[in-house]
């Protein structure tokens, strides 16, 4: 049970440090040109970033595992330029995907 | 600040879903694995990060020692810290919630939060705030939940994970379509591409998140005229 607790205290402490290290390396005085710069254009790769990130796991060369998934993602991509409802895009795509996986390719 | 949590659930609700199907799906899997619930609610309330609670529950039955499960968490969780970078000055104004909020902050959430125009009339730092608490609330009461009530419950989730990828999606897709400068967004994707081709799923994230800054860099003096978000 000791040994449980360490396990938990080490992973909290060092999540945190990672959270709080911008913040604690520019605590003092004004932010740096430089990051202001990343402030203001790595929100969009990082976005880029995510999706790739959300999509790592994807079997690409297993048509079970793609086809859903590329299925999916052209529907919440489609719908969100059409009707630009965040809700509807998720539910549709997210119904839609586990659908395939759940009936179509068993 | 009322105001601003009603503002910000409607935006909530698709990482509601994610989060009830992933945190429920944590909480089974951890008292399957012999964890008390009273653990989960811990882990989810002082660790707070999806992975990284799924790895947890395999190294509490293991015997590493503690030196490498501080390795472990930084390589898993390393990506946490990009984000607030570029939240320094938004956060700038939160006073003693900052450091909660810094806690707070996820990949969901955080897409939310740079995706998301905070609505008229709505404190920018409190909407912002707002995100971030729904996002924890959800998790830990859906792992809870998970911890408490799994075994009793047979609903085929198989798949209800796109929920997170399809929010990420659309907000990628919120983001493209409001803006003409889409070379930051396609770096982020070459970037992440190419080292996920490289170093596969488990190792690419720094790789990417390094290179996308460097190439930021060498696109500097085009790219200095992109508006702030």
């Amino acid at each position: 049970m000791e040994r449980y607790w360490g396990i938990m205290i080490v992973a909290a402490v060092v999540t945190y440090l990672i959270r709080a290290l911008p913040f604690l390396v520019f605590s003092n005085g004004r932010t740096p040109e430089v990051i202001l710069y990343l402030g203001r254009v790595l929100p969009y790769a990082i976005m880029g970033f995510l999706v790739v990130f959300a999509l790592r796991n994807t079997e690409w060369a297993d048509h079970t595992s793609s086809i859903p998934i590329v299925a999916a993602t052209a529907t919440v991509i489609l719908l969100q330029r059409w009707k630009r409802n965040m809700l509807l895009s998720v539910v549709a795509s997210t119904v839609l995907y586990m659908f395939l996986l759940q009936v179509v390719f068993v | 600040m009322k105001r601003a949590l009603r503002a910000a659930f409607p935006f909530t609700i698709p990482v509601l879903f994610g989060y009830l199907a992933l945190g429920f799906a944590y909480g089974l899997f951890s008292v399957d694995s012999g964890l008390t619930p009273l653990a989960v609610l811990f882990s989810s309330m002082f660790v707070f990060a999806g992975a990284m609670q799924f790895v947890l529950v395999g190294l509490f039955q293991s015997d590493v020692s503690l030196f490498l499960v501080a390795v472990l968490t930084f390589s898993i969780n390393s990506r946490l810290m990009f984000y607030g970078l570029t939240l320094l000055q938004r956060m700038s104004t939160l006073g003693p919630l900052k450091p909660f909020a810094i806690h707070m902050l996820t990949d969901e959430t955080y897409a939310l939060i740079t995706g998301v125009p905070t609505p008229e009339g709505v404190d920018d730092k409190y909407f912002l705030f707002s995100i971030l608490l729904l996002g924890y609330i959800y998790w830990a009461i859906a792992a809870t939940l998970g911890a408490l009530f799994g075994a009793f419950v047979h609903i085929n989730t198989t798949g209800l994970d796109f929920a997170m990828a399809a929010l990420l999606i659309a907000l990628f897709t919120d983001q493209w379509l409001a803006t003409k400068e889409h070379r930051p967004a396609l770096i982020g994707i070459g970037t992440s591409l190419l080292t996920l081709f490289l170093f596969g799923p488990s190792r690419f994230v720094l790789p990417a998140l390094f290179l996308s800054i460097a190439m930021l860099f060498v696109f500097r003096g085009r790219l200095e005229e992109v508006k702030k978000l």
